[in-house]
């Protein structure tokens, strides 16, 4: 009897203990499903995690950038505006120089263009001065433009320069290079807006004394020459990349079309001698991330219908607005901060 | 079957909690934009406004102050309203930022609910205690407030300074 039920029981614990095939398959195949949506969650967390981080480093970088600029403009002025004029005729295949009025606020290398907002507006960059009234190391019909004869006399402006029209009311084509948004308001400008050129105020003799009078010593600290009244300072937009619509299958500036081109560059600080060309400190002022659209810097980049010079400086108010367009990239996609910010120029122009 | 059971309810855990944190992350990132935008707009603001008394200080100095706080006031030039680019009206409301001038030297930063330093002497007579300098003051204080609905709430943030007739 007892042989038996030990039997029965032995029987019985077997049966319950097993597992069928088929409850087998369905435990392993509910285990499979949520290993593989754990999976994909604990995947798709990460690139979302990976793409805020990346966003907010961008946006970081966009808002140190603007404190530097804050800083290095917090005294200053603008002591001439860097606009010339040819002092002799040029020929469309002259590559040597480019003989101006004078090249005084000028930073020794970036963009001119020769006879602006004209039928035979030409860009010209260049990479040095000669002296203080030629650019050497010039290559001809930049930006889109094409080579051409200049006339003695013809006006000539560092296209980095941005700043309002005279006419504001429906001014000709010939008065204006783009409009902007300031506060509301359109203004129309001239100027690519890619830099700004200034001097701040310095102490000559080294010290901490920047007075002369009732007037202030104005220059820059130049490496060598230290702080100088003949030293200058500029900040200058330089193309290091390209970003191709097309090719990357991305509308960057959401115009509703992938047929434009940008240059994606950096903006870097020139602090120079005009007394000595070969006294020059050449800095970045942070990564290699501002965008501008190739053939047309200073225009449209958010598809509002207004232009985006990353520098407007108005010598009415003394209000330089500053606005820079950043690119980054984000799940290998580039995403695109805008950061601006307007900075009241407290030190009086001289023009 | 049971053990199964615990081990997929402890990984789920795991992922909501993952998801949970990523959403959060993602939320106090477009949280602390929005205040690097609107700091970035008050700082424009103000530098705006330091623009704006100069040039009136410079056109017509001995009216500087009324000249001031007209501009700004409501129904001025310019008005005592402005939106900023980038955030979303509060509801309810009808722009994003004010900007109030002060020309009561006896308010205090407790009735301001600010702290920016009153109340001070603003018409230079020698005391705190004029109720009105809207004509006769040489620096005036000015408060400037966004207001916006951010991630699930809303946001504000104040900014005080002093504008100097130069």
């Amino acid at each position: 009897m007892k042989i038996q039920t030990r039997l029965r029981g032995s029987t019985r614990h077997a049966r319950r203990a097993g597992y069928s095939l088929i409850e087998l398959l369905i435990t392993s195949a509910l285990f499979a499903i949520v290993m593989l949506s754990a999976i994909g969650m604990i995947r798709s967390g990460k690139k979302f995690s990976y793409s805020a981080l990346q966003a907010t480093a961008v946006e970081d970088l966009a808002q140190q950038m603007l404190f530097r600029f804050t800083h290095e403009f917090a005294n200053a002025s603008v002591r001439q505006l860097p606009r010339a004029a040819l002092d002799a005729d040029v020929a469309s295949g002259a590559t040597a120089m480019l003989s101006v009025t004078s090249t005084l606020p000028f930073p020794p290398q970036g963009t001119l263009v020769i006879e602006p907002r004209t039928a035979s507006e030409e860009r010209v960059s260049y990479a040095s001065f000669a002296n203080e009234k030629q650019f050497i190391d010039i290559t001809r019909g930049q930006q889109c433009t094409q080579p051409s004869d200049h006339d003695d006399g013809a006006p000539v402006e560092w296209s980095g320069l941005a700043i309002p029209s005279a006419e504001q009311n429906n001014p000709p084509a010939s008065e204006f290079d783009g409009i902007a948004l300031e506060d509301g308001t359109p203004v129309f400008f001239q100027g690519d807006g890619t830099g700004f050129s200034y001097r701040v105020p310095v102490d000559p003799a080294g010290g901490n004394n920047v007075m002369q009078g009732d007037d202030l010593h104005w220059g820059s600290i130049v490496p060598l020459s230290g702080p100088t009244e003949s030293g200058w300072s500029a900040i200058y937009f330089q193309p290091k990349t390209e970003f191709d619509e097309a090719t990357e299958r991305h509308d960057l500036n959401g115009d509703g079309d992938q047929l434009d081109v940008f240059d994606i560059g950096q903006l870097r600080r020139v602090r120079w001698d005009t007394t000595d060309a070969t006294r020059e400190e050449d800095s970045g002022m942070g990564p290699s991330i501002i965008v501008q659209e190739q053939c047309n810097w200073g225009g449209d980049l958010d598809a509002d219908g207004f232009d985006d010079p990353l520098f407007l400086w108005d010598p009415a108010t003394r209000l330089l607005h500053v606005r820079l367009t950043l690119i980054g990239a984000s799940n290998e996609r580039p995403i695109v901060r805008v950061v601006e910010t307007v900075m009241f120029l407290r030190n009086e122009p001289e023009l | 079957m049971i053990e199964l059971a615990i081990a997929m309810s402890i990984l789920l855990i795991g992922v909501v909690a993952v998801s949970s944190a990523s959403a959060r992350l993602h939320g106090l990132r477009k949280s602390s934009r929005e205040i690097t935008i609107g700091q970035n707009a008050l700082r424009a603001m103000a530098e705006r406004i330091h623009a704006r008394a100069y040039t009136v200080a410079e056109d017509d100095p001995g009216e500087w102050a009324e000249k001031l706080t007209a501009i700004y006031s409501a129904g001025g030039e310019f008005g005592d309203t402005f939106d900023v680019r980038g955030l979303n009206v509060d509801r309810g409301e009808v722009s994003i930022g004010s900007l109030q001038i002060l020309t009561d030297e006896t308010l205090t930063d407790e009735a301001l609910g600010f702290q920016i330093g009153m109340p001070r002497d603003l018409n230079g007579d020698g005391d705190a205690l004029d109720t009105d300098v809207s004509a006769t003051a040489r620096i005036l204080p000015v408060l400037l407030t966004l207001q916006w609905t951010g991630q699930n709430r809303t946001s504000e943030i104040t900014q005080g300074f002093f504008v100097t007739s130069y």
